[in-house]
């Protein structure tokens, strides 16, 4: 079994209703497939994430694309464009 | 390298900072870039900002390092504030000390456009007649990096 730690951020926090939760798996997946999941969610989640929304992925705080695979414990962020400064 | 980086809800003082510089008399040039709450419009109530705790921090650093390599330059502080600030209040500084002025003026420059595209930071504005939102990216950031 595979465990995510999923954090959200900034307007996906308040969208999705949640700042943080836990996804267990059977197997890796890549961040594709974890976005087709959480898409399938329906409501803000299939809109916050269409494809052709700009938004970012972090693995371990490390920005990745959609090809990343995900592995057991990674914490997995996603959020909007960042607006700091 | 001396980088140093804060992320912190209180304000900064750009004189301590200045003070906890390196003393050796090797730089020959400061530079402070000191970002503030802007309410041109007399429409702002405040601006909320939150961040990613850890990799905001990996960023900046990250981002100073780069600095570091491409300029000679001796010492960066990065120091961003958060959570709830209002009209005239400080946001962010970027001081950078190095041997010569123009080094020092780009590096600085280069962390600033850096730190908009790429520091784990959100902006939300609260108007006063009008229900908050969270600022959008701008195009005019991302070309401020792809310059470099």
């Amino acid at each position: 079994m595979i465990t995510l730690e999923l954090r959200y951020f900034a307007r996906f926090k308040e969208s999705f209703g949640k700042e943080a939760e836990t996804l267990t798996l059977t197997h890796p997946i890549l961040v594709a497939d974890l976005l087709t999941q959480l898409r399938e969610r329906g409501g803000w989640w299939e809109k916050e994430l269409q494809s052709d929304r700009v938004f970012r992925v972090a693995v371990n705080h490390q920005v990745v694309s959609s090809h990343f695979e995900l592995a057991a414990n990674a914490e997995v962020a996603l959020f909007p464009p960042v607006t700091g400064g | 390298m001396d980088i140093r980086i804060s992320i912190q809800t209180e304000d900064f003082s750009v004189d301590q900072e200045l003070k906890k510089l390196g003393q050796s008399g090797e730089s020959g040039a400061v530079v402070v870039f000191i970002g503030k709450v802007r309410d041109v419009d007399k429409t702002l109530e405040k601006i909320h900002i939150e961040h990613y705790p850890g990799m905001t921090e990996e960023r900046l650093f990250d981002i100073a390092m780069q600095a570091t390599k491409r300029w000679d330059v001796h010492a960066i502080r990065i120091c961003h504030r958060v959570g709830d600030l209002y009209p005239n209040d400080n946001i962010v500084m970027v001081l950078v000390s190095g041997k010569h002025r123009h080094n020092t003026y780009t590096a600085n420059t280069f962390v600033m456009d850096y730190l908009k595209n790429f520091a784990t930071l959100w902006k939300k504005e609260h108007l006063k007649d009008q229900a908050p939102y969270w600022v959008e990216a701008k195009d005019s950031d991302l070309s401020a990096v792809t310059n470099w």
